[in-house]
């Protein structure tokens, strides 16, 4: 289940529509979507705010992936509903709060999903650098990700050597268990640590930091669409400040709630009756 | 005008922390521009540490005794920082995967450059210049971690070029190659040195390959210099052992040894063969070969 | 002995085959070397035969058993491997301490073990380590220790994955003698190597393994002599052979090559003799 979770995020080379925009269009569609799903307590504007991102996730062409995150995490998802909708107290209707909430979690993780998958590392650490973080922050973090599958790849020829000689690693109690790990974990970080030592020599050979300032073969470059993007996303970024600090009602269609029949309570009790008669005949 | 060598050691002596013998002891030695060194020695003898001396990597970078003194171009680099001597001496590693960090193969050739702070057009124009150099278009998009060994290597090469630097130093840059990758890398290498001018020091296992590119060979023991020079002054110093013969020499030695130095042919025959030098590379062999049927 | 029946192999359901239908058989007390390019799929072999990867079709038989349900503890017993990369295994304060780690993990009495270490260190000249920690050691001689921390468990298979990677000619020496040694008691050693010269010098069996096939199995004096195969197999003409092949070119001779260097100082006596008796009879 994590391993998916963690492909779910991670990012995905491909020459989508999405892809396209510069991350920090995408960081900032992040940002804004976010403030929204935090705004929206009621279930209504939450499943619109789904049913618009979702085919975004079209347009980026990780529809696959994403459904299968979905369907590792439903379970997950289904417990936020039911806690919620048999637990909320001073709500009018526990179930619609409880779907609600179900609605949010998929919403942030659509819009996290989405970026992630689109913007790559190395775009991650140009925006960081178009911040103005230093640029040595922007690379380690760029570095540290292409480094994840040679690590992940050493972490197994480390595991398959030791088990060559003889290492049983699910032997014994914990604490044998605990000390069968050290042949594993200490080549581990020595070669972890060797290798970032070796590229520090390597990068400082080649001048690293070597000025003040520095220049780059690329940098990112906001194009038409960014712009408009952009601006939309102002906009949208402003009419949320601006309910945040009039709290202007929301229209009524927008508060719908489950009828009292529908609540996940009453169709509970409904159902142990039945069940209860049932049995009794 | 005075001689100004390319690289001066004066005394260069250092002693890692932590350990009571020393890594390198009281090494002096010249090299000239244009020059293609060899350091030879066993394993554990000092070669990497000597090596790391030479743009600061050493005493920077490891805590530890250093003595004595390294000029590139007759100046001392001990107030200098490794980074700025970028532009000075390029360095290329052992271990492929260990070196390279960018996205792609271009952009880490471009790094260099941008660490540089040289402008953008520029930074394209020596990019696109490397990669033709060293036949790269193929594989200048993708990562440097999708291509092969001997690729990663030329990329390395490419990186430590970008600002050409008048020297080169490859520290067993060949050894995690296939032989036929490694020799691909050390032609590439001696054009460099012949085409380009590039002073050249090498440190490597395989010798028979290498000799006929080589102008001087360093023998280094236990962290001292024991012979330095042109590569057959250095075989016959008495301090360079036999096991580190390049296999031709050393064939032609036994031959040598079992014909009791030609003793059983013919005498003008025999100061013939004596006359040709003694053979380092597999074209020096064939030239004594002749020189043994086609004497006059 | 170790024995591969149509074995193929591949990482992952949707992944192309990796060993394409492997078959040979090694006896006791030979000592084999496996070649092939990078990404032939060497190391995948290799793996197979200590029961780290388990073939997908075939099977892989070990001393008359198929190993296909046999614990990688239990096989470790017979088959000892060395992967490539000796920091990828080391790990104990002290050389001494990393050669007994095997030994232990087998269950050998400390007495054997004790033995082993002193008997494999000075094999290997590394006596004047045992006390030192692996990390602080240089390249090669990680490589050996790494090495010498398989030998010491005394199995009677031993796998070697580049062992002569980043040795001299003193170590590689010291190596290739004492692997012969290991071949008189009965060992088999089989190893993946580029080293051509290593081959030709100890091994006299040598198997090409080109895309997860097999395309030559056989003597090495043989196989390496042929020109395609060494290309195929990313290797290197060895010297021996390439001074001999010039020299015929040159002298308009039949390329007949002698293998052993004894054999080639005796070849290029005959050589200069006959030049010279030639230009006598003139």
């Amino acid at each position: 289940m994590s391993t998916r979770i963690l492909e779910y995020f991670n990012y995905e080379q491909d020459k989508s529509l999405i892809h396209r925009f510069d991350p920090r269009t995408k960081m900032l569609f992040v940002i804004v979507l976010t403030c929204y799903t935090i705004l929206f307590r009621d279930l209504v504007p939450l499943m619109l705010l789904f049913a618009g991102v979702t085919p975004l996730v079209l347009l980026a062409k990780f529809f696959k992936k994403w459904l299968r995150a979905m369907i590792t995490v439903l379970p997950l998802v289904l417990l936020i509903i039911i806690l919620n909708a048999l637990l909320l107290k001073n709500v009018p209707s526990p179930t619609t709060a409880g779907l609600a909430m179900g609605f949010r979690f998929l919403i942030l993780a659509e819009v996290f999903g989405i970026f992630f998958q689109t913007v790559s590392p190395d775009e991650l650490s140009q925006m960081f650098i178009k911040f103005r973080f230093p640029y040595s922050l922007a690379w380690a973090i760029s570095t540290a990700y292409r480094f994840i599958p040679t690590l992940t790849k050493e972490t197994a020829i480390i595991v398959a050597a030791q088990k060559a000689r003889g290492l049983q690693i699910d032997r014994g109690n914990i604490f044998k268990r605990l000390k069968n790990m050290i042949p594993l974990l200490i080549p581990i970080f020595a070669s972890a640590f060797r290798r970032s030592w070796q590229l520090a020599e390597a990068i400082e050979s080649r001048g690293w930091n070597a000025m003040k300032k520095r220049t780059f073969l690329y940098s990112l470059r906001l194009k038409w669409w960014d712009y408009l993007t952009l601006l939309l996303l102002f906009g949208l970024f402003a009419l949320f400040l601006l309910q945040v600090i009039k709290q202007y009602p929301l229209p009524s269609w927008m508060l719908w709630q489950l009828p009292e029949k529908y609540e996940l309570k009453s169709l509970a009790i409904a159902f142990w009756s039945w069940l209860k008669n049932l049995f009794q005949k | 005008m005075t001689y100004t060598p390319v690289i001066e050691l004066k005394n260069v002596t250092f002693k890692y922390k932590n350990c009571d013998k020393f890594a390198l002891e009281n090494v002096n030695f010249q090299v000239a521009q244009g020059d293609f060194v060899l350091l030879v020695g066993y394993s554990g003898s000092g070669k990497s540490t000597l090596l790391k001396t030479l743009n600061g990597l050493i005493p920077h970078f490891y805590s530890g005794l250093f003595g004595g003194d390294v000029k590139l171009f007759g100046e001392s680099i001990a107030e200098k920082k490794t980074a700025q001597l970028a532009k000075t001496i390029g360095f290329v590693f052992q271990n492929p995967e260990n070196q390279l960090s960018a996205l792609t193969v271009e952009r880490e050739i471009a790094f260099p450059l941008e660490n540089f702070a040289i402008p953008r057009q520029e930074i394209r124009r020596r990019v696109n210049e490397i990669i033709a150099l060293l036949d790269l278009e193929k594989i200048q998009d993708k990562s440097p971690f999708a291509i092969s060994g001997g690729e990663q290597q030329l990329t390395a090469i490419g990186s430590a070029l970008a600002l050409d630097p008048p020297i080169l130093v490859f520290d067993e840059t060949t050894s995690h190659l296939s032989p036929q990758s490694a020799t691909k890398i050390i032609k590439k290498i001696a054009e460099l040195n012949r085409e380009q001018g590039k002073t050249v020091i090498l440190s490597e296992h395989r010798l028979d390959r290498n000799l006929q590119y080589v102008t001087k060979i360093a023998y280094i023991e236990s962290g001292q210099l024991k012979a330095f020079g042109p590569p057959r002054e250095v075989l016959h110093n008495k301090n360079y052992p036999l096991e580190l013969y390049p296999r031709i020499t050393s064939l032609y030695e036994q031959l040598k040894k079992v014909t009791d130095n030609f003793a059983i042919l013919p005498e003008k025959h025999r100061k013939q063969l004596l006359a040709v030098p003694e053979p380092l590379t597999i074209d020096d062999f064939l030239l004594f070969i002749k020189g043994g049927r086609e004497s006059v | 002995m170790i024995e591969f029946r149509d074995v193929y192999f591949r990482y992952a359901k949707k992944n192309p085959d990796v060993l394409k239908g492997i078959s040979f058989k090694i006896t006791d007390g030979e000592l084999v070397a496996l070649v092939g390019k990078n990404g032939a799929g060497k190391t995948t072999l290799l793996k197979h035969i200590i029961g780290l990867l388990k073939p997908t079709k075939g099977e892989v038989w070990i001393n008359n058993e198929n190993i296909i349900k046999k614990p990688i503890s239990e096989l470790a017993q017979t088959v000892g491997l060395a992967f490539q990369n000796p920091n990828h295994q080391l790990f104990a304060e002290t050389v001494e301490k990393e050669l007994a780690f095997g030994p232990k993990n087998l269950g050998m009495p400390e007495e054997e073990q004790e033995r082993m270490v002193q008997k494999i260190a000075e094999n290997f000249n590394i006596t004047h380590l045992l006390q030192k920690s692996p990390l602080e050691l240089s390249g090669g001689e990680r490589r050996l220790v790494s090495i010498a921390s398989v030998l010491t468990m005394g199995q009677k298979i031993l796998v070697l994955d580049e062992p002569t990677f980043g040795q001299d000619y003193r170590q590689k020496k010291r190596l290739g003698t004492y692997l012969c040694d290991l071949r008189n008691k009965g060992i088999t050693v089989f190893i993946v190597t580029h080293d051509i010269d290593f081959i030709l010098d100890y091994f006299p069996r040598v198997i090409v393994l080109v895309d997860g096939q097999i395309i030559a199995d056989g003597e090495s004096k043989t196989i390496l002599q042929d020109e395609l195969l060494i290309q195929q197999a990313d290797l290197e003409k060895p010297i021996l052979l390439e001074i001999q092949e010039k020299v015929a070119k040159m002298t308009n001779q039949e390329y007949l090559p002698a293998t052993s260097e004894v054999e080639f100082i005796e070849k290029f006596k005959d050589i200069l003799l006959q030049a010279a008796s030639q230009e006598g009879k003139k």
